[in-house]
């Protein structure tokens, strides 16, 4: 049986429409931002432009994210203004706790880097491209996609361990953890939000201070 | 009945952001990531900065140093790193990591780059060597617990395959169990002692002029003046090798394409 002859489910009439569909859409989305991940650490790691390899790794996730769920958007939960300022402050809120308890940790700590501000820019707006197609892909189609296949407990566990495996190849096994919890927190965010705006701010707060960290 | 859904799934939201949050202090406190948590970001990786610079390549290493204070009895986090970014030298203990003479009051922890003292018998130095040293008001040396895991972190120059770090003891170079600690050529290993360590490339050792003398504890050599900087492997190789990453996940994009249907609307809803 191939996705195109499955039957719909009557139940959940918009939800994909098959076990086979159902498991083979969040499976491919995985397969595919593990390969984004291990060949972004490995074209890094041979010398690649961090610039030219962030935009590229951006573009393509949202690229990805759009054709997973091309017939939803689920930035956010309600349209307009009050919908957009609430993710946003959501977002903002958690952004902030996040960037705290990376300043107050032992290791942690801001400290200022005078004399690099030239490269800011730059880094900042490949930075918010990398955060938002990451949140496209992972809070919002992959999300999406697993819920409707098993159902939320599931989706925020399978992004939230994608999120943290997905840095290994770049910063090694240390970070599953941190990363795992920031995973859970930013899933709860899009639960509570309705869409991935929110979790997209929170993670553009949260790298964005590493300039400082 | 659905704004009732909407609301049970806000809650539910907003209790797993706290658990999340919780969870990540938690994580921070008790095992903190040396260095910054990277949540994600793009990493822009300096040039290597030489202590005696190739032609072309750039000088002026940077040091650091701290002063640690025990906390009952006990050594705190010591997370010391050079200021380049990434950093080229790092040292990382846990809390109570370190084993502490009697009557210690503080850490005098720093990292210098320094001459070699003698080149390696088993392949060529990748990099600068650090002089990792802990002391004790006093001056007396202080060592790691075994099973600390205590973590020294270097980063060598771009694009130099497999390097292994390896530490100056008894008059010769010897290899440490040396793994990749995730960023582009920066490799860590656990120590129980300090001293100088390099990254070395295994294989003929260098035939080049032998160092001069070695430079003493505690004077870290006065860093050569920089030629100008250069960015290794930043222009061309990039390019081709994110030509070659666009092509391969355009392809994985049409397999994609394949298995995921669009959402179909429910009928008689609009989206």
């Amino acid at each position: 049986m191939t996705a195109a002859t499955a039957p719909r489910d009557p139940r959940h009439p918009s939800r994909l429409g098959s076990t086979w569909v159902g498991v083979a859409a969040p499976a491919g989305l995985l397969a595919a931002l593990g390969l984004a991940a291990w060949l972004r650490a490995d074209v890094l790691e041979s010398g690649g432009d961090p610039i030219l390899v962030g935009v590229s790794f951006g573009v393509l996730l949202l690229v990805l994210a759009r054709i997973a769920t091309p017939g939803r958007c689920g930035v956010i939960a309600r349209s307009g203004r009050a919908g957009v300022a609430t993710a946003v402050g959501l977002g903002l809120v958690c952004g902030g706790l996040l960037v705290a308890i990376a300043a107050t940790a032992p290791a942690g700590g801001l400290r200022l880097e005078p004399g690099r501000a030239g490269a800011l820019l730059p880094w900042s707006l490949v930075t918010l491209l990398a955060a938002t197609a990451e949140e496209s892909l992972l809070r919002g189609a992959l999300f999406d996609t697993v819920e409707a296949a098993v159902g939320v407990p599931a989706a925020l566990a399978v992004t939230s361990l994608a999120f943290a495996l997905m840095h290994v190849p770049s910063y090694g096994w240390g970070v599953v953890p941190l990363d795992a919890a920031v995973g859970l927190a930013l899933g709860g965010l899009r639960l509570a939000a309705g869409g991935w705006l929110a979790p997209a701010v929170t993670h553009g707060v949260a790298d964005l201070a590493t300039w400082w960290l | 009945m659905r704004v009732r859904r909407r609301l049970d799934r806000r809650r539910l939201g907003l209790v797993v952001v706290a658990v999340g949050l919780a969870l990540a202090w938690l994580v921070q406190v008790r095992a903190p990531v040396a260095g910054p948590p990277l949540y994600d970001g793009v990493i822009t990786v300096d040039p290597y900065r030489y202590l005696d610079p190739p032609p072309g390549q750039r000088g002026d290493p940077l040091s650091a140093s701290a002063t640690e204070q025990p906390e009952n009895g006990q050594s705190p986090v010591t997370a010391v790193a050079t200021g380049e970014q990434p950093p080229q030298a790092q040292i990382f203990a846990a809390p109570g990591a370190l084993v502490l003479p009697p009557g210690t009051t503080s850490i005098a922890v720093s990292i210098s780059p320094v001459r070699p003292a003698s080149q390696p018998s088993d392949g060529r130095l990748d990099g600068n060597v650090y002089r990792i040293s802990l002391l004790n008001q006093g001056g007396a040396a202080i060592a790691s617990a075994a099973g600390a895991k205590t973590t020294v972190v270097l980063r060598g120059p771009a694009g130099v395959p497999d390097p292994r770090i390896e530490w100056y003891s008894g008059g010769a170079w010897n290899e440490m169990p040396t793994s990749p600690a995730g960023l582009a050529d920066t490799y860590l290993t656990t120590v129980t002692d300090f001293g100088d360590f390099a990254l070395v490339v295994p294989g003929a050792a260098s035939s080049g002029p032998a160092p001069s003398e070695p430079v003493p504890t505690g004077a870290p050599v006065t860093p050569a003046p920089s030629p100008g900087a250069v960015a290794p492997g930043s222009a061309g190789s990039g390019l081709a090798t994110v030509a070659i990453v666009v092509a391969l996940l355009l392809a994985l994009l049409l397999v994609a394409r394949v298995f995921v249907r669009p959402r179909q609307a429910p009928p008689g809803r609009r989206r």
